[in-house]
């Protein structure tokens, strides 16, 4: 093998190693995980989701509850075509588990400019952790293609 | 081929001439399929362009009503669904792939040149279905993937949908078929000495290609099936209400379609290593790792689907192991960059337009590259998935990589297509509008995307600030639509000259080049020996010149060789044209038609239509044979028929077919929400009819032996035998499916029960067609025509017949026998 040739090869496995150690690194010291499906809602036969969702806790009352000092959940519902709720308030640095799911075809979920970005799938419950650290106002949209109107389809968040 | 070259009239008519629109109609020409290809794709693209321009009007200002939200979303999904079926992989495989494959291999034709007219003539079928919304019903609407459950019939309504479905089930059977079509060849016809290791690397690319492709689209075509029967027969694949995942669908499909994005990118790095070589004068550098990271990428882009999905919510070990195989992929794809740079370095460069659009694909496909690795990397592409970043990404992939390719593809062998050069100055002005068209249009989507702006919006928000971005990509659409005039008068231009290309007009390396430009219809007198890789620079320069630039270097002028002149052409006998292959998509289309319109009349048509034109397809084969298969046309094979290939191919392809289907039936036999679930399973009367056809198994060996050895007698009395086992267990079957069916579970009763009919009937309909294939040889053998010559045929069905009864016997277990195992 040829001197530059030994050379590449390591710059190449030093580059796959601090992939890896970034990708370690950001999910175990700085919390940043993947949303993750938490469980799944059945209809029984003849059932309609939407019906069985407004039945299901939490989905039955959504919207920002705070579960414990500083924290918080924020329960939503992406229907076509809009959010239930539209408007999300959170105070600054509280930390909220985002509750979402869709109640008729997949939808998205994302913040702008943050990584809350879930994939809304009728029939299964998403889970998102994550702190706002920086007041303002945040769009809140559905970026999953989901019929005629989709682009209409968006909210915000608002962090004071 | 002995025969001594001997001199004969200078005008030998190129496969072009002749023929007139019957001629074209009918043809098997693996160079006229190529150029109708050609045709087909030029006009879509036209149209495909057309609606991403329309699309950029849209967007650039807030609040723009340009068009309508329909008519956009109608435009946005064709706009994909277009470029990739009917533009890129016809002008990939159906173009490049059909014209240079056998005169790079130096073949006479493909393997299966009616199969391969047929390839063409459905993919034509399946761009007209997928266009007729236009007339009736309206465009597809749903986004080219079309995720479910937006396309169940509840969601959309009306007919556009339905277009698609049947459209793109046409386009893969097509695709599937090309597939086969290639690889046989590529196995089978090469020329004597051409070794794997001393084919054109674009060989290699179309080879590994092909096998991508055999294995890729079942799973497309059982999404799709799957979707069809929900929108027609009302069954519940992907309704969340009925216990089933909408999820399903986005697994089938990115299964395919990571592999479909190597599908087009890999023949496109192929192309590139042909065009690299040639005008840097220098060998293709590291010709067997080139070769070995094209089979790692086939390899890894199998597994990679899920980096699409990150965003579902998948789980941690799930897309920790796809962020790692999709990182990895990137390990293979660096090596080919890196080789082609090096194989320009130190070359003696020739600056042509095919040149210039090599070295504008390394570019932009190494920033298309760049941020796919982003996406690999799980948390990066959260903030990424369905943004506008995620279109950037994609164009430089598949504009910058793909379609760069092509136009370096058209400038480099249009002159052995047409036999006439394009012009060298407007290619330059087609180049430079190329790159700044396309960088403007597309290099902003990566800041809009991380601004938030999604993909498939129809209009944003003033108090976005968005807009100044979007007026500069709408700018740089309508510079890019304007080189595409360039590229279009270019041809148009060339066509019309009169002036003749020469044989060899970039002193090439591979075996093209030494037909005459055009081609004959035979493309080489004498099948060449090949005695190296770059086999026609050795024949040019001998192997000294083949090791670099040296030999040219040193002034050693080249010996100008004689391009290939015919022996004889009364020798040479290629296949009869047929009018079959036509037929048989017309019929196939009928059949669509007849759906989607529900009128079942033309779907009966259609389908006596089809199968008549397959009879008469086997009528002409039993008369004529297929003059390629000649051993002596394709030394390569190891004394393994063709036809042998092509079936295990085939075979492979359905593996995958049923994969896909008992998987889905295992995910699915326990989430049904009401009605009977597996203990309806009559396990006794099943047991017996496996039992048949198992035995039946036993028979068709017997048969195959008995033609073998010339028995006629017993021949028929096997054959005879499979076929009433087969009866059989087809008779057990529709049994069951009454008795089921009276006991309350009918194909939509619940998820089960769709799961089960699909997958059980699907191999039904596997073991009718192996009755009916057997029927034939039956009846030939009655009529004597069988016999020892032929035991090939019977040895075909027999593999066939022999998979679906292994089929079978797992469909049996994992079914069947799980059941009856208690808390299985």
């Amino acid at each position: 093998m040829e001197r530059y040739e030994k050379a590449f090869l390591s710059a190449c496995a030093a580059v796959l190693v601090i992939f890896l150690c970034a990708l370690g690194y950001s999910s175990v010291a700085m919390n940043v995980h993947l949303p993750s499906h938490s469980g799944m809602i059945y209809c029984n036969a003849g059932q309609k989701l939407r019906k069985v969702l407004l039945k299901t806790p939490p989905f039955d009352h959504t919207g920002v509850k705070e579960i414990a000092p500083g924290k918080y959940q924020a329960v939503v519902i992406a229907k076509t075509w809009a959010f239930t709720p539209n408007e999300i308030d959170l105070p600054v640095g509280a930390e909220v588990k985002f509750i979402a799911t869709s109640a008729d075809v997949t939808h998205g979920f994302f913040i702008v400019g943050t990584r809350v970005n879930m994939m809304l799938l009728p029939g299964q419950i998403s889970e998102l952790d994550y702190r706002f650290t920086k007041p303002g106002e945040y769009l809140m949209i559905c970026h999953e293609y989901c019929g005629e109107l989709h682009h209409t389809m968006a909210g915000k968040v608002v962090v004071k | 081929m002995a025969a001594q070259p001997k001199t004969l009239p200078a005008d030998q008519p190129s496969y072009l001439e002749g023929g007139g629109i019957l001629g074209w109609l009918t043809t098997i020409d693996h160079k006229r399929v190529a150029v109708m290809y050609l045709v087909s794709a030029l006009f879509f693209m036209a149209l495909g362009g057309f609606e991403a321009m329309a699309i950029r009007v849209q967007l650039w200002r807030p609040d723009n009503h340009a068009l309508s939200a329909a008519t956009y979303n109608a435009f946005f999904t064709m706009h994909g669904t277009t470029m990739i079926f009917l533009v890129v992989m016809p002008l990939l495989l159906g173009f490049f792939g059909n014209f240079l494959i056998p005169l790079q291999i130096g073949a006479r034709d493909v393997a299966f040149p009616r199969l391969n007219a047929a390839s063409f003539w459905l993919a034509l079928v399946a761009g007209i279905l997928l266009h007729l919304g236009w007339i009736r019903g309206g465009l597809p609407d749903a986004g080219w993937f079309g995720y479910a459950n937006l396309t169940e019939r509840y969601f959309t309504p009306g007919l556009a949908i339905d277009w698609w479905v049947i459209g793109l089930l046409v386009s893969g059977a097509s695709t599937v078929l090309t597939g086969l079509n290639f690889l046989t060849t590529i196995i089978a016809m090469r020329a004597p000495g051409m070794t794997y290791m001393r084919m054109p690397m674009f060989m290699w690319s179309l080879m590994v290609t092909s096998i991508l492709i055999l294995i890729a689209f079942p799973a497309l075509t059982i999404g799709l099936i799957f979707l069809l029967f929900d929108r027609f027969f009302g069954t519940h694949f992907y309704v969340a209400s009925a216990g089933a995942t909408p999820i399903l669908w986005q697994h089938l499909f990115w299964l395919f379609g990571h592999p479909e994005v190597y599908i087009m990118a890999l023949p496109a790095f192929g192309i590139i290593s042909e065009v690299i070589p040639t005008f840097s004068r220098k060998p293709l550098f590291g010709y067997p790792m080139m070769a070995y990271s094209i089979c790692l990428i086939a390899f890894l882009s199998y597994g990679v689907w899920g980096h699409h999905m990150f965003a579902t919510g998948m789980g941690p070990v799930a897309d920790s192991a796809f962020a790692i195989t999709s990182m990895l992929i990137a390990i293979p794809t660096g090596v080919k960059i890196f080789s082609w740079i090096a194989t320009v370095w130190g070359g003696s460069l020739r600056m042509t337009t095919a040149f210039y659009f090599a070295l504008g694909m390394l570019i932009e496909f190494t920033v298309g590259g760049l941020s796919g690795i982003m996406h690999a990397s799980a948390p990066i592409d959260l903030q990424q998935t369905d943004s506008y970043f995620v279109v950037a990404h994609f164009h430089y992939v598949l504009f910058g990589g793909v379609m760069f390719t092509i136009m370096s593809a058209f400038y480099y062998w249009w002159p052995k297509i047409t036999g006439r050069m394009l012009d060298e100055r407007l290619g330059k002005w087609h180049f430079w509008l190329t790159v700044v068209g396309f960088n403007l249009t597309f290099f902003p989507m990566h800041f809009l995307g991380m601004w938030g702006m999604p993909r498939r919006t129809y209009t944003y928000g003033a108090d976005m600030g968005w807009m100044r971005l979007n007026q500069l990509e709408t700018i740089g659409a309508f510079i890019l639509g304007i080189a595409f005039l360039f590229f279009y008068f270019n041809l148009f231009k060339s066509v019309a000259s009169r002036e003749q290309a020469p044989a060899d007009p970039w002193d090439g390396r591979s075996l093209e080049w030494s037909t005459p430009s055009p081609p004959p219809a035979y493309n080489f007198a004498t099948i060449p020996q090949i005695r190296g890789r770059d086999a026609w620079w050795i024949l040019k320069y001998g192997h000294a010149g083949s090791r670099g630039v040296a030999a040219y270097m040193s002034g050693q002028a080249p010996s100008q060789p004689q391009p290939s002149q015919p022996a004889s052409v009364e020798d040479i006998h290629m296949p009869a044209p047929s009018i079959f292959p036509l037929v048989l998509s017309l019929g196939v289309g009928m059949m669509g038609l007849g759906l989607i319109i529900d009128w079942y009349r033309i779907i009966l048509i259609g389908a006596a239509v089809a199968v008549l034109s397959i009879v008469g397809m086997g009528f002409e084969y039993a008369d004529f044979g297929e003059e390629s298969h000649d051993p002596e046309h394709a030394p390569s094979s190891g004394g393994v028929d063709v036809r042998k290939i092509g079936m295990w191919s085939f075979i492979g392809s359905e593996c995958v077919f049923f994969a896909s289907l008992i998987s889905t039936f295992i995910v699915y036999k326990s989430r049904s929400v009401s009605g009977p679930g597996p203990q309806i399973l009559n396990i006794p009367l099943t047991s017996f009819s496996t039992f048949i056809l198992l035995m039946s198994s036993l028979l068709m060996v017997l048969a195959l032996a008995a033609t073998q050895r010339g028995d006629k007698r017993w021949e028929r009395i096997w054959l005879g035998g499979v076929i009433a086992f087969g009866l059989i267990f087809l008779g057990g079957q529709v049994y069951e499916f009454t008795s089921f069916y009276h006991e309350g579970m009918g194909l939509t009763t619940n998820l089960f029960s769709q799961s089960f009919f699909v997958l059980v009937g699907f191999h039904g309909a596997h073991v009718a067609i192996g009755v009916l294939w057997l029927s034939v040889l039956l009846a030939a053998a009655m009529t004597g025509k069988l016999g020892q010559s032929r035991a090939l045929s019977v040895e075909l069905a027999g593999l066939y017949w022999h998979f679906v009864d292994v089929v079978w016997i797992i469909i049996f277990t994992l079914v069947y026998l799980m059941q009856a195992v208690p808390g299985a």
